[in-house]
């Protein structure tokens, strides 16, 4: 029995490659947050990224899939935050991740998970936040 | 709750569990490595159900990843662009 869940902010592309892969760390942390091992936050600006990704590639079977998943809770949608809300984040990340990184100041998390090494690796080496920067399958073993 | 394997790593579920999720001979479940846990499930998943929607078409993760950066962008100037 899981006494202590894990409380992980997913990025979009985490739920993303979720979708797509039977194997690795981001399907398996998806799973994880559907069966509820663990307490998954997004918010509606990530669903909305998924969204227009999916339907750009044209999958709407995929699409009804993903909106299943967000009626049965397996995310804990915020709100996006506000502009007054965005200041602190602009120090560590580039424009189009502010948001995303002030949504994690607010909440009461263990770790932001995101495949984006690329915009998020220098946080994922040394946090100076209330919760780490990770990727999934530096997480799954805490399961 | 500990159980025990056999051979051919064979494991007989407890019957509290299998009356508690109305298992019978035949009921079909599925199993799944989280972590390094395994979870046994009856529930129909549809994390599992889009994997088997998209097994067929691969999508790179670079490519994914170079699109999503696309759209972030283009709702942050949407959202925060003017302000």
């Amino acid at each position: 029995m899981v006494t202590n869940k894990l409380k992980v902010v997913l990025d979009s592309s985490v739920i993303l490659a979720g979708l797509f892969n039977t194997e690795g760390g981001s399907g398996s942390l998806l799973y994880a947050a559907e069966l509820g091992l663990v307490k998954a936050y997004t918010s509606s600006d990530i669903i909305t990224e998924v969204s227009r990704n999916i339907l750009q590639k044209g999958n709407n079977q995929l699409h009804e899939v993903f909106q299943g998943l967000i009626k049965k809770n397996t995310f804990e949608l915020v709100p996006s935050p506000k502009p007054e809300d965005l200041k602190r984040a602009t120090q560590f990340v580039v424009k189009k991740d502010i948001a995303i990184l002030a949504i994690c100041f607010k909440l009461p998390i263990d770790c932001f998970v995101t495949l984006d090494q690329k915009d998020f690796g220098d946080l994922m080496k040394d946090s100076p936040f209330h919760f780490q920067v990770v990727t999934p399958e530096m997480i799954l073993k805490q399961i | 709750m500990n159980i025990q394997m056999r051979d051919r790593g064979q494991i007989t579920l407890p019957s509290t569990v299998r009356k508690s999720l109305n298992l019978r001979k035949g009921s079909k479940i599925s199993l799944s490595q989280v972590g390094n846990s395994f979870v046994l499930s009856k529930y129909k998943s549809l994390v599992k159900e889009a994997q088997n929607i998209t097994k067929n078409k691969p999508y790179p993760i670079d490519e994914m990843l170079a699109d999503l950066d696309v759209i972030r962008q283009e709702m942050y100037d949407e959202k925060y662009g003017h302000k």
